[in-house]
């Protein structure tokens, strides 16, 4: 008798993760002796063929590109192209470390990202729950529709509209502060408000979307599990954080880790449209200095240096928190 | 068998997918090869161009505009101004890309960057300088010499050289500067019939400016709840800030904004950095306290700030010679005019009068690539355009009205691939006089003549045409011009080479710690003291690098 994979697939699909290559080879390899391999290669072959088109355009779009790296160390000159520029060593690093407010610069970066990495978890998650406990489904679908909204309007657009709603003297913002006594703040204007703002207005305009994920996330747990947890005496909020929760936790881990990599984007759209000369200090980031100097002033070299090493960053960023899930969460993303 | 059959349809999936690809990549090359190859052989058969009677091709890259209207049946490939120049002077033109406003800049920069130039193109000084040193674009000196008209070397040195000369480097002419006249002056713009109504005199000093400001605001005249006396907006000493800047205010007291000045001993320093900045910023400081300016201007571009200006809360703003086409939008309503400006000339802070500074006058190049076929077309279409956009014939009103030779608003001048404007005008001594005593007999360039049918319309009950009288009209923004440029009572920028290699990598922070300090001391949030600390900052931070290696561009080309 011999027991083909392709066999028992017929009653149970075998998933990746359920039944993986390993355990696959060790069933063919126990059922069929060493033939085994050879016999899954024989038979899988083509589709590892299949395979190679996709490579291909992976290499090509994705990992020769990575060639321009190259640039970083160099004074780019167009016409010589990529090869044929003079090479010289550091000095856009040097250039950006020499910056006298590079310190400065990276602070508010990492300060506003963190910020909006952290409140974008937390708002879309506890908007997610709440809406999961309204029992009218209109009444979901409305708000839901609602706070996504925001979601596909461009900062260009919305900075415009929130010079009007934060002005300190006409803006509806100051106004309501007033009615409890509130002397008009200049948002925009001041150091102390600034980044704040930037990650309120963020969160405001992304929440909606985080949303839709962790609501999806919510559907997919299991009904029995509240059923048993009431059984068990549990009322909503015990539920909420010993089923929800931890049914929720794989979706939360992988956008945690995800969003981890953008450590270094604080936001350029948004930032670029908004701040001014007085609110240097607390919203200069690193995109809208590389703007100023690489791209106003053409400096290829420069901008690729930046680039890179935003790039190596977040790959440390995200390398670390995949670890960290996966020790401590027990999460594998891949 | 099964195995055949699947290997089979998988085999045929990938080499179809394949040839797809292979498809694509023939159709590519394909596509690129037409703007090379006719060019290609056009080159061996016309190297004599027009005078043979054959035609030579360049190409270049445009820019679409919004207001540019075609005639029916016309294109950017086929159209009327194209035939002309292909017919009249042997030049046919092809576009290798057309892009729009917003696209356009960036759409330069990568052609630069991936070696992918046109035959002849618009880019800016920064461009200009790196595609000399890359060694992309052509020497123009000697082609200028020999196929540039006498008329276009008059037309093109009208300023004494000046501009020329920005676009030399090493004594080679690298690039045709997209010329046109410096000489145009910011002024301030008051509401006249608030001044009748509160019986004050016309500011003439920046005291003045202070107290007709402080008065508008107290006595409110506009009736309105958000008063101030002076409209700024978010970028106010930028060049780029046309309307609702404060260059003219720091002009006012004898301060420019970074341009390069006479040190007294024969040097250049920067304006920045001068003790008369600092002055203006205490005033400014005092208006802001006083609650003269928005507190919010920093966030509120042109548009927005004007809005003040059009809702009757401020009657006061400085701005260049075009600026009652903005303040039409408030001033005229429902064909009335329910606004009264009136142009006066910088206010001085003390017995000097206040010199308002102007650039050099060319921010754009034309320069030809050097693997261009025939460089001389483009001199050509450079003859051609000074021609026909100067003393154009009946029939060269094909250049700047389309094939009917009518104006119907359709902007066809736009189609002309390479401008240059006028370096000199003069539209200050001329307009005025003509409108005042309706006499058309003295214009003299076709600008003249339309503005004086403009402002005619309006001396005749059109409305609309409000602006043009406030710009051409007697006592209108053009009005004082003669006398400032009579007295050489402008100043004008005495740096005009390429940026310096310090300047490249520190011009960005030391403009950053200047805007950061200036507004800072306007909003009151730092003392005007910190004034002197920023000009040592600027001092450390590359600013005497790049005084250094500006004064010995100086010393070379003085």
């Amino acid at each position: 008798m011999r027991v083909y994979y392709s066999d028992v697939e017929i009653f149970e699909p075998l998933s990746e993760q359920t039944f993986p290559l390993t355990a696959r080879l060790q069933l063919n390899i126990e059922v069929n002796g060493m033939n085994g391999l050879t016999r899954i290669w024989k038979r899988e072959w083509p589709l590892h063929f299949m395979l190679i088109p996709g490579l291909f355009l992976v290499l090509l779009f994705s990992y020769v590109p990575m060639a321009g790296i190259i640039m970083a160390f160099q004074k780019y000159v167009p016409n010589k192209g990529l090869f044929g520029s003079p090479f010289i060593g550091m000095k856009n690093f040097q250039l950006l470390i020499d910056y006298p407010d590079i310190g400065r610069i990276f602070f508010n970066t990492m300060f506003i990202a963190v910020m909006k990495i952290a409140a974008g978890l937390f708002v879309p998650i506890t908007i997610a729950i709440l809406l999961n406990e309204l029992r009218r489904e209109w009444i979901k679908r409305t708000f839901q529709t609602l706070v996504y909204l925001p979601h596909f309007m461009s900062w260009v657009l919305l900075s415009g509209i929130l010079v009007d709603i934060l002005s300190p003297s006409s803006g509806i913002f100051n106004q309501v502060l007033g009615w409890f006594g509130v002397k008009p703040i200049f948002f925009l204007g001041s150091n102390d408000w600034f980044p704040y703002v930037m990650v309120a207005s963020d969160v405001w305009k992304e929440f909606g979307f985080g949303t839709i994920v962790y609501l999806a996330a919510l559907t997919s747990i299991n009904p029995s599990l509240y059923e048993a947890a009431a059984m068990d005496g549990a009322g909503r909020i015990k539920q909420t954080f010993y089923v929800t929760l931890p049914g929720m936790m794989p979706i939360i881990v992988l956008m945690l880790t995800l969003n981890i990599g953008n450590v270094l984007n604080a936001g350029f759209e948004q930032i670029f449209n908004l701040y001014s000369p007085p609110v240097y200090e607390s919203a200069d980031i690193i995109d809208t200095f590389v703007y100023r100097m690489g791209v106003q002033q053409a400096q290829f070299g420069f901008a690729t240096a930046v680039g890179l090493l935003k790039s190596i960053v977040s790959f440390l960023f995200v390398s670390l928190s995949y670890v960290l899930a996966y020790r401590l969460a027990n999460y594998r993303i891949f | 068998m099964k195995l055949g059959r699947k290997f089979l349809l998988i085999t045929t999936l990938i080499v179809s997918v394949a040839l797809a690809a292979c498809g694509n990549n023939a159709k590519e090359t394909e596509k690129s090869s037409p703007s090379a190859s006719p060019s290609a052989s056009a080159g061996s058969s016309a190297s004599s161009g027009a005078e043979s009677g054959e035609v030579i091709e360049v190409s270049t890259v445009s820019q679409s505009d919004p207001y540019l209207k075609f005639d029916e049946g016309e294109s950017w490939e086929k159209n009327s101004i194209y035939d002309a120049y292909e017919k009249d002077i042997g030049v046919k033109i092809t576009n290798k890309w057309i892009a729009d406003v917003t696209q356009f800049k960036e759409k330069v920069k990568i052609t630069i960057a991936s070696d992918d130039l046109p035959d002849f193109l618009m880019v800016n000084a920064t461009q200009l300088k790196e595609l000399t040193e890359a060694d992309m674009i052509m020497d123009l000196t000697e082609l200028y010499e020999q196929y540039a008209t006498d008329e276009t070397k008059k037309f093109l040195t009208m300023d004494g050289g000046l501009q020329m000369k920005t676009a030399t480097f090493d004594g080679k002419l690298m690039g045709i500067p997209s010329s046109y006249n410096p000489y145009q002056y910011q002024n301030l713009y008051v509401r006249t019939d608030w001044l009748k109504e509160l019986n004050l005199p016309e500011p003439k000093t920046m005291a003045d400016l202070v107290a007709v400001s402080e008065a508008f605001k107290a006595k409110n005249p506009g009736g309105k709840s958000t008063t101030y006396g002076l409209a700024v907006s978010k970028n106010p000493f930028s060049i780029e800030t046309g309307v609702t800047g404060l260059r003219a205010f720091l002009n006012g007291y004898h301060a420019y904004e970074n341009i390069w000045i006479d040190d007294g001993n024969g040097g250049l320093v920067n304006s920045d950095i001068q003790p008369e900045v600092k002055q203006a910023l205490a005033a400014l400081q005092d208006m802001f306290k006083k609650g003269l300016i928005d507190p919010e201007f920093a966030v509120k571009d042109t548009e927005k700030a004007a809005e003040l200006l059009y809702d009757d809360g401020i009657g006061m703003v400085f701005g260049a010679t075009w600026t009652p086409a903005q303040l039409v939008k408030g001033a005229v309503k429902d064909g009335k005019i329910v606004q009264e400006w009136g142009v006066f000339p910088i206010p001085s802070v003390d017995g000097n009068p206040a010199r308002p500074q102007i650039g050099i006058g060319v921010d754009e190049y034309y320069v030809i690539s050097k693997k261009a076929k025939h460089p001389e077309g483009v001199i050509k279409l450079l003859n051609q355009w000074i021609v026909v956009d100067n003393h154009p014939t009946e029939d060269q009103k094909v250049y700047g009205y389309g094939k009917d030779r009518v104006e119907k608003g359709s902007n066809y001048w736009l189609l002309n691939p390479l401008r240059v404007g006028k370096q000199l005008d003069n539209n200050g001594e001329i307009l005025p006089k003509a409108i005042e005593t309706k006499d058309a007999s003295i214009l003299q360039t076709q600008d003249q003549k339309n503005r004086y049918e403009r402002a005619m319309k309006f001396v005749d009950g059109d409305t609309s045409m409000w602006w043009e009288y406030l710009i051409s009209g007697p006592k209108g923004a053009f009005s004082y011009g003669p006398e400032i440029q009579k007295n050489k009572q402008y100043m004008q920028n005495k740096f005009y080479g390429a940026p310096t290699p310090t300047m490249v990598d520190r011009q960005e922070i030391l403009t950053k710690k200047r805007d950061e300090v200036y507004f800072k001391i306007m909003m009151n949030q730092v003392s005007v003291d910190e004034f002197d600390k920023f000009v040592e900052e600027w001092k450390k931070l590359g600013g005497d690098e790049i005084t250094k290696e500006v004064n010995e561009w100086y010393s070379a080309n003085k």
